[in-house]
Order: C-alpha cells, then structure tokens, then sequence
C-alpha cells in the first residue's frame, strides 16, 4: 500500500540481473529489504505462480 | 456494418498493408488498430468453434488474447505475400490456439486435469492408475490456477501481454521491449507496475 512503486521497481530490477545472468535467491533481494519484506515475498509469490503456470504445473 | 459472419481472411486491404508496415516498423498503435480491425472476425470464428460450456471454460477473449501475443511475438517473421494474408495469418494463429485450448480441455494435451475440477464438474474420462497427481494436488493445483486467471484477467491487456512475455514466453525484459517497440526502461517499469497489480490481485482473492 506505502511505497507505491517501490516494489515493482526492486523485483524488474531483479529480474533484469536475473535476464543478464546473475542468479540470485530472491531471498538475497528481500533480506536486502527489511521493510519491504513482507510485500517483497508476496510479489515474488505471483512470479513463482507465473513460472509454475508457464511450465504446465498449475 | 459487419455482415461477413464466416470468418474467412478478407480480401486484400491496403489499409491492413499500411498498418502491418507500420507495426512491424515498430509502432503499437498501428498493431492494436491491426488487431482491432480482424477482432470481431476473430471473435466469430472462436464462436463458431467453441461452442456453450466449452467456451466458457476455455475463455473466448483468452484465446483470441493468446493469438493475439503471438502474433505480435511473430510478427517479424509475417511476410505479406498474399491478398488478405494478413487476416489469414492471423485466423491460422488462432485456430491453433483455439486447437491447444480444446487439447487440454478435453484431455487429450499434456497437462489437461486441471481446470474442471475446481469448477466442480467431474471429468468423464479417469486418470489412469498410477500416473499423474493425486486427486488433491490437482484440485489445488486447479484453485491456484483459477485464482491466477482471475486476477490476470483484472489486469490490463499490456500488463497481461508484458507478464505473458516475460514469463510464458521466457523472454528478457530488454528484448520484450525491443519486441514491443518500447524504451527499455519503459517496459522495467511496466513491468514492475504488472507485477504489483498482479500481487495485489492475487492477494486480494483470499490465497493461503
């Protein structure tokens, strides 16, 4: 609800690491955020729903 | 205005030639203006092959949004060769689609129990012994799927066709962009924008 953007900003930063190469845990990005945390997980929540969708798992 | 109810390619259109150029050029507006003039052809043939409870399970604007990606994924490699090849083109996408929809609605695809569980109407055909998911993981497996359909749905068509690039197609950020005709850091921030929406959506739905 706070940080309007801020969310979307960090995850298509990390993904744009992750489209380049540098793999990382998005754990790492959310530790890295301790107030955003919570908000952090459940972003990075949809994308797995997302992936296991695109990958008939769903 | 539109009295061709069969959805056969039209004829040649100097209109639609202009547009493809322009889109494949790179310019949005032209290829939404493309996709707006073929939809309600698009729309009639999904009609025609999709029929009662069929259609609505399969989701007659998901089939024609899923061509529709396609052909926008594709259309660099579309080459205007024919009178109304563009409308044909575009019909043949769809047809596949619409073929891939029925497949998997009617078993006869890879990953088909699914969906129909969590509506509640039980499939007809059993699942062999032995293989696949138990009866339970695919019900929840069906909820999670619903429930990300329904807030992919309240999404808007770009933040669902960015979403839809980067993730069922796999594609880098930077070459969705160059695939769109965008900025790259435009398409960062929509799809940031798309990824909030979407949690947002996801959450609101009463997930676990």
């Amino acid at each position: 609800m706070s940080d309007d953007g801020r969310i979307g900003e960090i995850v298509a930063a990390w993904r744009d690491r992750r489209d380049r190469g540098e793999a990382e845990d998005p754990e790492q990005v959310i530790a890295a955020h301790p107030p955003l945390a919570e908000e952090l997980r459940r972003a990075f929540g949809a994308l797995a729903l997302l992936d296991r969708a695109a990958a008939g798992m769903l | 205005m539109e009295s061709n109810r069969e959805p056969a390619a039209p004829r040649f259109d100097a209109a639609d030639a202009a547009l493809v150029a322009r889109a494949k050029a790179g310019d949005e507006a032209a290829l939404r203006t493309l996709f707006d003039r073929h939809a309600p052809r698009l729309r009639a043939l999904v009609k025609r092959r999709l029929r009662g409870i069929l259609r609505r399970k399969v989701g007659e604007s998901d089939v024609v949004q899923e061509a529709y990606l396609t052909a926008h994924l594709r259309l660099s490699d579309f080459e205007d060769r024919d009178e109304g090849s563009f409308g044909h083109w575009l019909g043949q996408i769809l047809e596949h689609k619409i073929r891939d929809a029925l497949r998997s609605h009617l078993g006869a695809g890879k990953r088909d129990v699914r969906q129909e569980t969590s509506q509640g109407s039980h499939r007809a055909a059993p699942e062999p012994a032995g293989r696949g998911p138990s009866p339970s993981l695919v019900l929840m497996r069906g909820e999670e799927r619903s429930r990300l359909q329904r807030a992919m749905e309240a999404l808007s068509g770009d933040q669902r066709l960015i979403l839809r690039m980067a993730h069922d197609e796999g594609l880098p950020l930077a070459e969705v962009a160059r695939r769109l005709g965008r900025n790259a850091d435009a398409v960062y921030k929509q799809y940031g924008r798309a990824v909030e929406a979407l949690t947002e959506r996801l959450g609101g739905a009463g997930g676990s």
